[in-house]
């Protein structure tokens, strides 16, 4: 009987293959093309959408669903390439394995995106169960029957667990549909439901012309037409491609760019291996539809892009022409205001009475509160465009933080607070006189500003080459979510913001940035909420 | 604490992926090392595989 098959196999006269999958068995290089040509965006795809945002879900399972499609084409094309049928047995067999698990994985995605959320327990076991089926029955009879030699098709004979798997994946197909309809009905969201129509209708795209094969097969017999339904995939890659960069499905727009030029590449490079001037028409027409498909995206998406540019230009010209009308305007009817306020009250126009004094005294402080916000909005607004000049001059930094400390010690007389300072060294910087006084009483006065009781303790001291000024208070303290937002544009702590509800959370931005372009820096560190805080502005010695 | 349901679902995942290798181990070792599976030398001998009397020995 041996001697039998090794006859017969000897008959058939089958091409020798290397590396499993080249071979002149394939019937055609087309079918490489068809192959790699859908796999290879599909893979670019994956990985860059999961190394992206490798803790989303449907990151991972986008990942899963192309790591089972891309065994599938391998095993496949093992399958046509082998000329050893237990290679065909083994490739068969993972084939049936394989693709019920690519249509399993296909609707988990397509339910993670859709809905947005993970499969509960009993969803994962009720859709997951049926695949035991095909893991325990695919090595047995009920998986592969046998080999045929019969016609030297190199093929195995199917048991009913194929089948079984055929109609798994019909099952899974109509679930996605399912759950699509599901969502389309409930959903009021027009941008959500034309996302999920997107993705549902390239992933069914996908597994149909996955599923080519099998379905033409049924029809017509013929194994051959069906693997050219894999040219059908790339359309999945566009979809994808299209709801990445329209609605930002994976958060890259980059993304979505650098796949559609690398699938580009592959394909033109795969022409390459193309030797049937015949067969070449149809790789350039295959091409020729992705290059439309995605060529389109790319513009519209650029177009977009440009559009977007011009709408925040204009954007930002309305913002710096409302900065300047506040300038001039809003700040000199302060101004104006706070300068009657304060002949009143310096009785220019002869003695008030004492109810009229306490309102005229609230309204000067209220407009000298209001021009250094408006002045803080200002001053935020030019350091951010780089539109401040620094004359920098060589200044003695210990004598600038005695004056400040002096100047706001009666503010922190008032509210109880003991104010101290400890500047025992001179410490020369070169900077600009007027933007780092601000910074310097920006600190102070929010130290004095957010503790209710104990000290605030100023310190200057030198190490090595910088200048170290620390600023201690015993007030409000930060947790670590404050700190990290606290030097950025109306950054403040959480419980800074309930008790002061009139600071713009400019002041710290504004120090950052005079600080920093004086090369030097300034942090903060706290041991958590009402355990106080420790400001350290540091800028380099000047050496005269 | 890790929830239990969580524990539940990664219990059902370890086996689903046990179940996954234990497939293609077998079909290495049965199709591979083994090589045992039936030549069909004829077209009358392919069997039908809706046919039950294609599935015993």
């Amino acid at each position: 009987m041996e001697n039998v098959i090794a006859e017969t196999i000897a008959a058939c006269e089958w091409y020798g293959s290397s590396f499993l999958v080249i071979s002149d068995n394939v019937f055609s290089p087309l079918l490489y093309y068809s192959y790699f040509g859908s796999l290879i965006p599909s893979v670019l795809i994956a990985l860059f959408v999961f190394l992206n945002g490798k803790n989303r879900l449907p990151n991972k399972l986008l990942l899963l669903m192309v790591a089972a499609f891309g065994g599938w084409i391998f095993f496949n094309l093992v399958t046509w390439a082998t000329e050893l049928p237990p290679m065909t047995m083994f490739a068969w067999s993972f084939l049936i394995i394989l693709e019920p698990l690519v249509y399993f994985f296909a609707l988990y995605f397509v339910y993670a995106m859709v809905f947005e959320r993970d499969f509960s327990f009993w969803q994962k076991v009720l859709f997951a169960s049926p695949l035991f089926v095909t893991f325990f029955l695919t090595p047995t009879k009920f998986g592969l029957l046998g080999y045929d030699l019969s016609n030297c098709d190199r093929a195995a004979v199917e048991g009913i667990v194929a089948t079984y798997g055929y109609a798994l994946e019909f099952i899974y197909i109509l679930l996605i549909v399912g759950f699509f309809g599901y969502f389309w009905l409930k959903s009021k969201d027009a941008i959500a439901r034309k996302r999920a129509t997107l993705i549902t209708v390239g992933i069914v795209l996908f597994l149909l012309s996955f599923s080519a094969g099998n379905i033409l097969e049924v029809f017509t017999e013929n194994w051959l037409i069906g693997q050219y339904g894999l040219f059908g995939a790339p359309i999945f890659v566009g979809f994808l491609a299209y709801s990445m960069v329209k609605y930002k499905t994976f958060n890259t727009k980059v993304l979505g760019t650098q796949v559609l030029v690398a699938a580009l590449w592959v394909l033109v490079l795969s022409m390459l291996f193309v030797r049937n001037i015949e067969n070449m028409k149809y790789v350039i027409a295959g091409t020729l539809v992705l290059v439309t498909i995605f060529g389109v995206q790319l513009i519209k998406s650029v177009k977009e892009l440009e559009h977007q540019k011009v709408r925040l230009q204009k954007a930002n010209d309305q913002q710096q022409s409302l900065m300047r009308f506040i300038n001039h305007q809003v700040k000199g009817f302060f101004n104006r205001t706070r300068i009657i306020f304060d002949a009143l009250r310096t009785n220019e126009y002869g003695e008030l009475p004492a109810p009229a004094r306490e309102l005229v005294e609230t309204g000067f402080a209220t407009d000298t509160e209001a021009i250094n916000m408006v002045r803080s909005l200002l001053d935020a607004a030019n350091l951010h465009d780089g539109t401040v000049e620094f004359k920098k001059i060589s200044l003695d930094l210990r004598a600038l933080v005695s004056d400040i400390t002096s100047q706001v010690q009666e503010v922190a007389k008032a509210k109880g607070l003991t104010l101290s300072i400890e500047a025992k060294e001179e410490a020369r910087v070169f900077g600009d006189l007027t933007h780092l006084a601000q910074a310097v009483r920006n600190i102070i006065e929010n130290s004095i500003q957010y503790t209710e009781r104990g000290v605030v303790q100023v310190a200057l001291t030198t190490q090595g080459k910088n200048a170290v000024l620390t600023v201690t208070d015993t007030g409000l303290g930060l947790t670590q979510e404050d700190m990290r937002r606290l030097f950025t544009q109306g950054g403040r702590g959480e419980e800074a913001k309930r008790r002061n509800v009139n600071s713009t959370g400019y002041g710290l931005y504004i120090t950052k940035k005079i600080v920093t372009a004086h090369g030097g820096d300034v942090v903060v560190h706290s041991a958590g909420r009402d355990k106080g805080s420790t400001f350290t502005i540091t800028l380099p010695l000047h050496k005269a | 604490m890790v929830e239990k349901g969580k524990v539940k679902e990664k219990i059902f995942l370890v086996i689903l992926f046990v179940a996954f290798l234990y497939a293609v181990v077998e079909i290495y070792v049965e199709y591979i090392v083994r090589e045992d599976f039936t030549y069909f030398l004829t077209e009358e001998e392919v069997p039908n595989q809706f046919d039950a009397n294609a599935y015993l020995e």
